[in-house]
């Protein structure tokens, strides 16, 4: 027999199914940084924090809700003004949504790395820049749900029990666009700082006590620091100040969150001055990363 | 048993660790002299729960243990070493028991250090509240690496819930519900340092409980988390 | 002693709903046996209740005549290598063998450490840093460090995984002088039987969690070929591909069943993989679908033996 090769065709297909370009691949990072947010497919263990997180931001709604409905049989258009408000609402929520972005965060970001499964992303038609803006927007989608989802029964709660529904939610229509803005400005500021400090570490738990960490250390140190000394810049050393700030000045609530109060700008600076340098930072990491 | 306890040691003294523990330690104290250049805090009870309470007992004692203890075990898990000592001829208790020592001779020095050098600033060169900072610092210090050493065996990713377990149980629920405190490492030393110098710590009083009852209740913890310890270790699959 | 080195009494181990290991019961004596099977038989799992790393679901396990689980006295007569190629990447070589001396409780660890690298031949890199290492020289630390105890059992969890060729006659070697020159006991997991066959004097065969076969090689492998493999083959004209398979030497006897697929009977599968789609190919015969009917452990076997 002489020597020849032969392959035989038993019947291996090529793909020939439409071939979609970067925007498929973003939709399909941030869709699973939706699953890895919420723990799907994923141990109890890492369900526990994200669905948490949720029942808890639907709880404090239904508590106060219900507090008011038994402190006043009707919620009269007197009453609502002294009500629990939709700006008090951010600032119960806002510590567990640091708690919430201090685990999910790292989750989105840390174990790609470890696992060295971001390689594998990179080589598909993403930039660094896609894969974390894609991880940035599935923080901002759950964690905006939740809140929303808070604020809706909040609205929902009070206005069915006030005396007259209809007429609340006309009284009341302007907290809507206000808690989409403030809860925006909120979950913008605990996803990029998580999201920066997650990119400085590849293990996890590292991660979540950086956040953690940072909330518990600024925050305790700008209440000394505030409560020995009159000087009102020390405010801005505690992380959450300034998200808490923005809050009261959407809603146009008069009570002031620091006294004495800053220049007129100042804290609306270092907002954007602190969530600017984060976004900045996991950038520059992911850049780095990359190349 | 030393061979664990030097091994431990080594895999404690990491270089972003270290650097961690320390910078927090020095951010206290750089805190604590501010406050004092701006109040008397031999005077200002308020001020002193701020410092000892706020930033000593609540932050820096349990982060600081927390980062080592819950890597004594969870370093040995994450690089799956553990069982370099599981499969070795040596009672559990002597794998447990140094591995609890180690994080104590690197963290106890460091957090009773801060602590003391924090009540100095604070009180000068008096005896007595220096004591009562060492020695509330010294209870808590063992307790927590007790819970935390556990803790780091039971899941390598023990950090967040030891974070979360320290600021929502012994910070919110210790301040809603007073019961708490017979359940609370934090309510422990502020005890202790409350019965030795109760004229410098007047401000802690609150949510104080029997100096003997504190000490029992911290030792009950430290003994109960570290037979924990030794029986996931006996009942554990190795992985 | 009592009993044989090592023994499974129907252990069985489950992680939830996954059985990684059913009701396996074996008994191996001294000398080296190979714990065959392909990847995500159990061979890890086993080796890891054998050894004690993990209680057994069901069943027991014993090494020395001594239940295993929750009796660390029984490693003074026991070494294990796992698979994880981890190690204190911050202590040197020797340090680690040291380290592993002293837990084991020897009198003089530092002259037990030597011996043991000398053992593996690592005399020159004791002294770096083990995270300096490669994967060869990581492999025989730690085996120095699982023998530095001179055990009478050594458990190895795939211990040629990504050793180059010279690499694994050292290592063969190695295993030889442990068996023959002392008597040693030593079960060497592989998804390869050709990594061990030629030290390996039986073998346990695992698939799908369950031991399949056990014994010498050689024994198994006839045990298999009395009996013919089926295969059911669906193709476009049946009768006339049969024709053209029914003048195979290797073909024992071919038929049609009720749907019209054929089912052939063969002694030899690999003549039969590579004459089907020929045959077809030359006839224009389409082939829709080839599936063997028998519980494939003719195939695992062959997978582990013919590489």
């Amino acid at each position: 027999m002489t020597q020849q090769g032969e392959v035989y065709d038993i019947g291996y297909q090529r793909y020939l199914g439409p071939r979609e370009g970067r925007w498929r691949a973003r939709k399909a990072l941030w869709a699973n940084g939706v699953r890895l947010s919420l723990g799907l497919g994923r141990p109890l263990l890492a369900k526990v924090f994200p669905w948490g997180f949720m029942a808890l931001a639907v709880a404090i709604s239904g508590v106060a809700v219900i507090i008011a409905s038994f402190t006043a049989n009707f919620i009269s258009d007197a009453d609502a003004a002294g009500l629990w408000g939709y700006n008090d609402y951010y600032e119960v929520i806002s510590y567990f949504l640091m708690i919430f972005a201090a685990v999910v965060a790292p989750e989105l970001l840390c174990p790609d790395r470890r696992d060295g499964v971001l390689s594998l992303y990179l080589v598909r038609p993403i930039t660094p820049t896609d894969y974390v803006a894609a991880r940035f927007l599935a923080f901002l989608t759950i964690a905006l749900c939740a809140l929303y989802l808070g604020q809706i029964v909040l609205i929902v709660g009070y206005a069915l029990s006030a005396s007259e529904p209809v007429e609340y939610l006309r009284n009341n229509w302007l907290a809507v666009p206000r808690f989409m803005a403030s809860g925006l400005a909120l979950t913008l500021f605990a996803a990029s700082i998580s999201m920066a400090v997650a990119s400085l570490t590849t293990r996890r738990a590292y991660a979540a006590a950086g956040v953690v960490g940072l909330f518990i250390v600024s925050t305790t140190a700008a209440g000394v620091l505030v409560g020995t000394s009159t000087n009102a810049w020390f405010n801005l050393l505690g992380i959450l100040s300034t998200p808490i700030y923005l809050n009261s000045v959407i809603f146009g609530s008069e009570q002031a969150v620091f006294s004495p109060p800053l220049p007129t700008g100042v804290p609306e600076l270092w907002y954007a001055a602190i969530v600017g340098g984060a976004c900045f930072l996991l950038w520059l990491r992911y850049r780095r990363l990359a190349a | 048993m030393t061979h664990v306890f030097r091994l431990s040691l080594r895999q404690l003294l990491g270089r972003w660790r270290v650097t961690v523990i320390l910078a927090l330690s020095g951010l206290m104290i750089a805190l604590t002299a501010i406050a004092a250049g701006q109040a008397d805090l031999s005077e200002d009870a308020g001020v002193v729960v701020l410092i000892f309470d706020g930033l000593l007992i609540r932050a820096l004692l349990p982060i600081v243990i927390m980062t080592l203890a819950t890597a004594a075990f969870g370093n040995e898990l994450e690089d799956r070493t553990l069982s370099y000592l599981t499969i070795k001829p040596v009672p559990r208790w002597r794998i447990a028991l140094p591995k609890l020592l180690a994080s104590l001779t690197v963290g106890g020095p460091v957090v009773i250090l801060t602590g003391v050098i924090m009540t100095m600033i604070a009180f000068g060169l008096d005896a007595k509240p220096v004591a009562a900072t060492a020695a509330a610092l010294a209870v808590g210090v063992t307790a927590y690496a007790a819970i935390f050493t556990w803790a780091g065996l039971v899941t390598a990713n023990a950090l967040p819930f030891c974070l979360l377990y320290v600021f929502i149980w012994e910070a919110l629920a210790g301040a809603l519900l007073s019961g708490i405190s017979y359940l609370s490492v934090r309510a422990y030393s502020l005890s202790v340092m409350h019965a030795i110098d109760d004229n410098s710590f007047s401000g802690v009083a609150d949510g104080v409980i029997a100096l003997p009852v504190a000490v029992g209740s911290a030792a009950l913890v430290i003994a109960v988390f570290f037979a924990l310890t030794v029986l996931r270790l006996r009942r554990m699959d190795t992985p | 002693m009592t009993g044989p080195a090592i023994e499974a009494r129907s252990v069985s181990k489950w992680f939830g709903d996954v059985v990684a290991v059913s009701d396996v019961s074996f008994e191996v004596q001294p000398g080296v046996t190979g714990l065959l099977g392909p990847n995500g038989a159990g061979k890890t799992t086993l080796l890891h209740v054998i050894s004690g790393l993990a209680r057994p679901s069901q069943g027991e396990a014993f090494m020395l005549g001594e239940r295993v689980w929750n009796n660390p006295e029984v490693y003074r007569r026991v070494g294990f290598v796992s698979e994880h190629e981890s190690a204190y990447g911050f202590y040197t070589g020797s340090q680690f063998v040291e380290l592993s001396a002293c837990l084991f409780g020897l009198p003089d660890p530092a002259d037990a450490a030597d011996r043991a690298i000398g053992y593996v031949a690592m005399e020159h890199a004791q002294s770096r840093k083990i995270d300096t290492y490669s994967r060869g020289m990581r492999q025989r630390i730690r085996l120095a460090a699982a023998i530095v105890h001179e055990p009478e059992v050594l458990l190895l969890d795939e211990p040629l995984n990504g050793t180059d060729p010279r690499q694994r006659v050292q290592f063969q070697e190695l295993m030889r002088k442990m068996v023959e020159d002392e008597g040693r006991t030593v079960l060497i997991s592989s998804h390869i039987l050709e990594e061990v066959e030629s030290v390996a004097d039986r073998i346990l065969l695992m698939v799908g969690g369950k031991l399949a076969a056990a014994g010498d090689f050689r024994a198994i492998r006839a045990k298999l070929d009395e009996q013919p493999y089926r295969v059911r083959i669906v193709a476009s004209e049946p009768r006339r591909l049969a024709a053209a398979l029914v003048r195979m030497d290797e073909l024992d006897s071919i038929s049609v069943d009720d749907d019209g697929a054929l089912i052939a009977l063969s002694r030899n599968v690999g003549v039969l993989q590579t004459a089907v789609p020929k045959s077809a190919a030359e006839l224009g015969i389409r082939i829709l679908r080839v599936e063997p009917l028998d519980e494939s452990l003719e195939s695992v076997f062959s997978y582990v033996v013919e590489r």
